[in-house]
């Protein structure tokens, strides 16, 4: 086994570590991140619904119920509006959902799936609770979920969502009056459901993998080079023509010329000393001869 | 059962009250797709005839239609009477029932509550006319397959308060009904009521409950004053029976809603005259009418409730 060989052994065993270590922890970091931005997604998402809904209730509301008697508009909702924006955003990112989910929905088609009733369960059961972020796998994939409280702090909303009398009758014509009624002053009735798809998160894990990868490993080729270079120049071709040298001298052949490798370092010292040490030789077995 | 007898009856004595602010107009609703084209046609031609005054709804879709609808219902308010008519898919779920509007597809049942306009949206703007009016429907073929939980309406919907009556007829039904109103258009009287009892006895309608006092869609100029006066009078010895006392809430509510809308106008008028009120007489009970009838109350040393009782009905109606 030569020099050249175990040098280049350890150097791939320490490089192969280095990078095990350079991937686990930025994939730890990476996927922090990625978490993080999709979070900041659903955020974005979230505050867009509540400006719809708050626009809604600010604007539209109270300039088209006048004629709630006669033909209820859905549109006058703050539920189906931030609704029905989103359905239009969801064209361009088809992976994103928002629902309005309730454990008793005016509109059956709110009507919460075991996994958003549970949530629902957790936000009824503390107050506290400001949101809830879970990770959902299904076979399209698997998506960060996050759910926001929805609880009524006004008066307004029991007069649609308390009892089927109170509700504007053509309302009731619309909805039927089993669902979407009972509700209570400060009772949290439902939740703002948000999904965005995982798949982020491991694109950007193996780009970054990619791009580390990549570059550490060039770095390592680049070492392995100069350094095997290094070490023939500096090292080995010296080392090997003073092994010539002295395997000749060793058979008594003195013509051999001396070698010296120029400059300070150990092998030149080396040298030099072996050239000497050879000089004392050559006297030596010369007083022998005499 | 008898509760709702009386409150009938003297629904039909409250129809007295439409003598006031009446304007002279009949105006018509008909809306078609385009299957319904020719039927609409024929049944708007037998309306004209009539004199009714006629908005038109060709292949409208639902956000047409719906806009449409409102315009019909301010019409509405200033007729005597009214009449819809009605040629598109209708189809019921839970209980309920809907027109889908040209274009509208569903994917799924509760699509029906942005897509199709409820039947009973035609029937309560229909009733906004001083006497009232009716729906008549003719249930279209529907093109495409229905989701699930959704069929094509076979009968008329239940009445609900403060919404008119409406008649259900499949489309083979069409010519009989159309033949019952074009014999119609050739008196000199017509008589919604008896027009759509004449009409359901064709094979193929349905029709929900009639509501107790008259609309006239054709009218004799005068005479009318008379018969009013006549038609108080039962309802007196009506109230002297104890069952005034006993009236619920619900029951008063009722009976409130059972109003016309000219009759609404009417006791808002009289509240008027009696300086309780200083709201609009528009036929809409709204939260200053609810004060005027309180403080009316008030004036009689009875409970201010903010909702008539027959007897405070009738006193408001002399
Ligand atoms: C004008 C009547 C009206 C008022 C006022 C109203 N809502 Fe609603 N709400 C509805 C209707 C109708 C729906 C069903 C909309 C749809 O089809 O998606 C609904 C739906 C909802 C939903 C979705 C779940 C469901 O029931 O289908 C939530 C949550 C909700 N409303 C909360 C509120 C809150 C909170 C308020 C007070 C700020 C409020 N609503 C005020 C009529 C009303």
């Amino acid at each position: 086994m030569g020099l050249r060989f175990k040098y280049n052994l350890v150097l791939l065993l320490a490089c192969l570590l280095g990078l095990a270590g350079a991937a686990g922890i930025s994939y730890t970091i990476v996927q922090r991140f990625a978490i993080e931005e999709i979070k900041h997604s659903i955020n974005i998402v979230h505050a867009n619904a509540n400006a719809v809904r708050f626009h809604t209730v600010q604007s539209v509301t109270p300039l088209l119920s006048e004629d709630n008697d006669i033909l209820f508009l859905p549109e006058t909702v703050a539920s189906f509006a931030a609704q029905s924006v989103f359905a239009h955003m969801q064209k361009d990112f088809p992976e994103y959902s928002y629902k309005e989910a309730a454990l008793n929905p005016t509109n059956p088609a709110d009507l919460a799936n075991p996994l958003e009733a549970s949530m629902i369960e957790d936000f009824r059961a503390d107050a506290s609770l400001t949101e809830i972020s879970t990770v959902v796998e299904n076979e399209n994939g698997s998506f960060l979920t996050m759910a926001y409280p929805i609880t009524i702090t006004q008066e307004g909303c029991l007069r649609c969502h308390s009892t089927p009398e109170a509700a504007p009758p053509a309302m009731v014509d619309l909805y039927g009056s089993d669902n979407g009624f009972g509700w209570e002053l400060g009772e949290t009735v439902g939740a703002q459901i948000i999904s965005a798809p995982m798949s982020l998160v491991q694109q950007r894990t193996w780009e970054t993998g990619v791009v580390l990868i990549a570059g550490l490993s060039t770095v390592f080729l680049f070492v392995f080079a100069m350094t095997n270079l290094m070490l023939g120049r500096i090292v080995l071709k010296p080392v090997r023509q003073m092994s010539q040298v002295a395997e000749q001298v060793s058979m008594g052949d003195f013509s051999v010329p001396e070698y010296q490798k120029p400059g300070n370092d150990e092998i030149s010292s080396l040298t030099t000393s072996f050239n000497r040490m050879r000089r004392s030789l050559e006297q030596a077995m010369r007083m022998i001869d005499d | 059962m008898l509760a709702r007898v009386i409150l009938l009856i003297c629904g039909f004595c409250l129809w007295g009250l439409s003598a006031v602010a009446q304007s002279d107009r009949v105006v018509a609703l008909v809306v078609a797709g385009d299957d319904g084209m020719n039927r609409a046609d024929a049944f708007q031609a037998q309306l004209q005839t009539m004199g009714a005054e006629t908005l038109r709804a060709q292949s409208a879709n639902s956000t047409q239609l719906r806009s449409l609808l409102k315009r019909f219902a301010r019409e509405a308010a200033d007729s005597r009477a009214t009449l819809v008519y009605i040629d598109l898919p209708i189809v019921t779920f839970e209980g309920r029932a809907f027109v889908l509007p040209t274009g509208s597809d569903l994917t799924k049942a509760t699509d029906l509550f942005t897509r199709s306009i409820p039947l009973q949206a035609f029937a309560r703007s229909s009733a906004q006319a001083a006497q009232g009016g009716s729906v008549v429907a003719t249930v279209a073929a529907i093109r495409d397959g229905l989701p699930a939980d959704l069929s094509l309406a076979t009968a008329a919907p239940q009445p609900a308060a403060g919404s008119s009556p409406i008649l259900l007829a499949t489309p083979d039904a069409f010519g009989p009904v159309l033949d019952v109103l074009a014999t119609a258009a050739t008196l000199d009287t017509v008589e919604l009521g008896a027009l759509l009892n004449a009409m359901d006895r064709v094979d193929g309608t349905t029709l929900s409950d009639v509501q107790p006092r008259p609309v006239f869609l054709k009218q004799p100029a005068v005479t009318e004053g008379n018969a009013e006066v006549a038609a108080v009078t039962p309802v007196l010895t009506e109230d002297a029976s104890p069952s005034d006392g006993t009236q619920s809430r619900e029951e008063l509510e009722a009976l409130e809603q059972s109003l016309s809308r000219s009759a609404k106008r009417s006791v808002q008028q009289n509240l008027r005259t009696r300086g309780h009120y200083r709201g609009l007489v528009d036929g809409r009970f709204g939260p200053q009418t609810r004060a005027a009838i309180s403080a009316y109350q008030d004036s009689r040393s009875e409970e201010p409730t903010g909702i008539l009782t027959r007897r405070q009905l009738l006193d408001l109606s002399t």
